[in-house]
């Protein structure tokens, strides 16, 4: 698990939660810079008390709940997670919620960020 | 009378589930989910469209039709590359035939964390009236 160099999707079928709401995977898009990863998810509905970020071991959980659309709907849950790799600054990731759209950021550790090493003329 | 379950039920059918349950089923999809639900004295019109602001949105209204368009450019920032981009892009323009007239002075439309609220005030001649009925 722990060799894995980048972030991979999990299971993402539709799960049921025990208090009975329903979650659905939303979109989600994976970037790499040299220095982190963007894990980018559409949460249209969902507020900022409502999101919450979660790494544990390898895994980075996201989680939104949407309340009832309107009158007579359910609210639900948007979710799913991720396996990241070692690389990842546990304690400096970064999450912000803006339009609806979920963008969390993963800072990779420094001795891993590839280096530019200089050439020096002979 | 209108037959407003039909019609529903055609958007649904066209669009292909509600707002409200968009999942990953659904990755890649050309135009926003949008439900149209009648309300008694309004008729509702909502849109998932996470990372739109009202400036990204156009709308216009007749008595009978609401035509939503919009744009979603997803650029990847400098010095980065993708591993994954489930995210659709979006260029759209649809229209709705309403169910009902509706009255084009009260129409008020508001964009909160991704959504698109649309509300139509019906038009007086098609607002719900209840009868009481008389004891004879």
């Amino acid at each position: 698990m722990s060799d894995e160099k980048q972030i991979s999707k999990r299971e993402t079928e539709e799960t049921e939660t025990l208090d009975g709401l329903r979650a659905f995977a939303p979109a989600a898009d994976v970037l790499e810079s040299a220095d982190d990863y963007l894990v980018v998810a559409d949460m249209p509905g969902v507020t900022q008390d409502a999101v919450e970020v979660h790494l544990d071991k390898n895994e980075l959980r996201i989680e939104g709940r949407r309340e009832a659309v309107r009158e007579g709907a359910e609210p639900f849950l948007y979710r799913r997670a991720f396996r990241v790799p070692d690389v990842i600054e546990a304690g400096n990731i970064a999450a912000k919620l803006e339009h609806g759209v979920l963008t969390v950021t993963l800072p990779k550790a420094g001795e891993i960020k590839p280096r530019k090493i200089a050439v020096e003329a002979g | 009378m209108y037959d407003l379950m039909r019609e529903m039920d055609r958007i649904f059918a066209a669009t292909g589930r509600s707002a409200a349950t968009r999942g990953d089923r659904f990755l890649g999809e050309a135009w926003p989910a949008v439900d149209l639900t009648d309300e008694g004295g309004k008729i509702v019109v909502r849109a998932d469209l996470p990372g739109l602001t009202e400036k990204d949105i156009e709308l216009n209204a007749t008595q009978n039709s609401l035509t939503l368009a919009g744009e979603r450019k997803l650029d990847v920032p400098e010095g980065y590359s993708v591993h994954r981009q489930e995210r659709p892009v979006w260029k759209f323009s649809r229209s709705f035939e309403l169910p009902c007239r509706i009255d084009l002075e009260k129409v008020a439309a508001s964009m909160k964390n991704g959504v698109l609220t649309v509300e139509l005030g019906k038009h007086a001649a098609e607002k719900p009236r209840q009868i009481t009925v008389k004891a004879s």
